[in-house]
């Protein structure tokens, strides 16, 4: 790596959106340096899949500015690998986990016609980095939720991002195959900045670099300033991170510092 | 059959038709398997509905202004595309519209259809031909339209393969992934509208909706990618459309309403084969997912 200075993987400033006249988010700040591990955090309806969007440009902001990599989002969206919340599809669409996975590399290899070996082989290459290479002929639809969550992690891979945003990639997974997932991120971190969204305030504390609290508002603590919060806050921490540890192999650091 | 294969070597209009029920097949697999995973049904029925008011003004045009090169077909495409980029653009724009303006654009495409033939002396037996099909009618002409629709179709279908796919699984994904996905469902919807056309020669607007869904959700039931959909939707339509004309001919029946009906026992069988099948795996599959453990 060069030592030129390098736009931050997010920057916010000011930015405010509405959703039909109703404010979903207000005077935000954000910046997330290139590397980071974030986690956002917040209640449900407080904006925290909004604040994801606009990050990766599916959203516009009503006002304010938001630069990915040091550009308007929209113009690097290429540049982000993108893993939405378990999300609605068409169950019946015959699709195999490998087409899933090759959609990532929509833009990148040719992609006119019929798939090519060199396609397939980058998607088998994805599949293999969240170890469920197996599954690549398999109907998409037919694979359990724990699969899919990793094919879809696999999908943003395949596109080579240098950020990876994540809606919840957990939320229908069991305490097992959860652990496995953020072990993954946490591997991952050492290549590419990851932004997650969860509603784990444990895994939030034993993984994560920083933390933004989402609720219309953003704050931002770095993990290392959580002891700072209140009480309430940190007695959820405590709760959470004994489920932590128990699936927690790699050991890692502790909820403050 | 016999009788129906020697006829066929003996007539030169049942050669037309059988051509183009094949030509017809081939589009109607590829982009029916499009319609089925982008969910735009309902969309195609419009579309197809709406057809009629083409139709109708270029008999009129045809007849009673004398413009003799204006085949009805030629208005059949410009009032499918028009009615597809309507309502993908109504869609596009206010999501919430998109049921009422398919309903409109359905009937008021009949309408218009239904005055035009009204007014043109002599032809009333068109309005039949065009609901429910004439395949026998079907003229060399006619063959060539019909041959370069199915052409520009069906290798836009496989040209745009991976983008249609995508905007089908997931359109947040494919616009992050530099896909222009506005675009690509106008090109969809412009696709519906010509394959459209493409069936009316064959089963008649009012029925080429089950021609488009029924063999696709056959094909998609053995299928595991819209590529293997596509090949067998083409053939079971290929089949249904050869062997509805044989029956036709040989007992004297319209060949549209034979196809459909042919089509939809097919389909009829291949659910309670399905649900059959579903009851016997379920008491095996079962067993064998509760060993594995979870991932």
């Amino acid at each position: 790596m060069s030592v030129k200075i390098e736009a931050p993987a997010v920057e916010m400033q000011d930015v405010s959106f509405s959703y039909d006249g109703r404010a979903v988010l207000e005077d935000v700040d954000v910046y997330i340096p290139r590397g980071d591990f974030t986690g956002i955090v917040g209640p449900n309806g407080g904006g925290k899949t909004t604040l994801l969007k606009l990050m990766l440009g599916l959203l516009r902001p009503d006002r304010g500015q938001v630069r990915v990599l040091g550009r308007p989002p929209h113009e690097v969206s290429r540049r982000i690998g993108y893993v939405p919340q378990s999300f609605s599809y068409n169950r019946r669409l015959p699709i195999t986990v490998g087409d899933v996975v090759m959609m990532g590399r929509l833009a990148v290899d040719r992609n006119l016609g019929p798939r090519t070996a060199h396609l397939r082989e980058r998607a088998r290459e994805a599949l293999e980095q969240v170890s469920v290479s197996e599954l690549i002929d398999r109907r998409f639809g037919d694979t359990s939720a724990g699969q899919q969550q990793r094919v879809l992690i696999a999908r943003a891979l395949a596109t080579d991002p240098e950020i990876l945003m994540l809606d919840e990639p957990t939320a229908s997974l069991d305490a097992a195959a959860e652990g496995e997932i953020y072990d993954l991120l946490r591997e991952l971190n050492e290549r590419m900045t990851v932004v997650l969204i969860t509603h784990d305030l444990g895994f939030v504390s034993g993984v994560v670099q920083s933390v933004l609290c989402v609720n219309r508002r953003v704050r931002r603590h770095p993990t290392s300033e959580m002891g700072q919060i209140s009480g309430e806050l940190l007695e959820e921490l405590y709760g959470r991170e004994l489920r932590l540890v128990r699936h927690d192999r790699n050991g890692g650091g502790g909820c403050c510092e | 059959m016999s009788d129906f294969l020697r006829a066929v070597g003996e007539h030169a209009f049942l050669q037309y038709a059988l051509a183009a029920g094949l030509l017809a097949s081939v589009a109607c697999g590829v982009v029916g398997s499009w319609v089925s995973a982008r969910r735009i049904t309902y969309i195609a029925g419009g579309i197809a509905h709406s057809v009629l008011g083409g139709l109708g003004a270029a008999r009129y045009l045809q007849t009673v202004m004398e413009w003799e090169w204006l085949h009805p077909l030629y208005g059949a495409v410009v009032a499918a595309l028009l009615a597809a980029l309507v309502i993908g653009f109504v869609s596009l724009r206010w999501r919430e519209s998109e049921d009422t303006a398919i309903s409109a654009i359905w009937a008021i495409g009949m309408a218009v259809g239904v005055l035009f033939i009204a007014r043109t002396p002599g032809y009333a037996e068109d309005l039949m031909s065009y609901l429910f099909g004439n395949i026998l009618m079907v003229t060399p002409g006619s063959l060539w339209l019909i041959a370069a629709l199915d052409l520009v179709v069906v290798a836009l279908g496989i040209i745009f393969y991976q983008q249609l796919l995508a905007i089908s699984f997931d359109e947040e994904f494919a616009r992050m992934r530099g896909i222009n996905v506005e675009a690509f469902y106008l090109l969809l919807l412009c696709m519906v509208a010509l394959t459209v056309v493409l069936l009316v020669t064959v089963v008649g607007l009012v029925m080429v909706i089950a021609l488009l869904t029924l063999p696709i959700a056959i094909a998609g039931r053995l299928s595991r990618s819209i590529a293997q959909t596509m090949v067998l939707a083409a053939i079971i339509i290929a089949l249904l459309t050869t062997v509805g004309l044989g029956v036709s001919y040989s007992a004297n029946l319209p060949a549209g309403a034979t196809i459909i009906l042919l089509t939809g026992a097919l389909y009829l069988i291949t659910l309670v084969g399905a649900s059959f099948f579903r009851r016997v795996g379920r008491s095996r599959g079962g067993q064998a997912s509760q060993q594995q453990p979870p991932r």
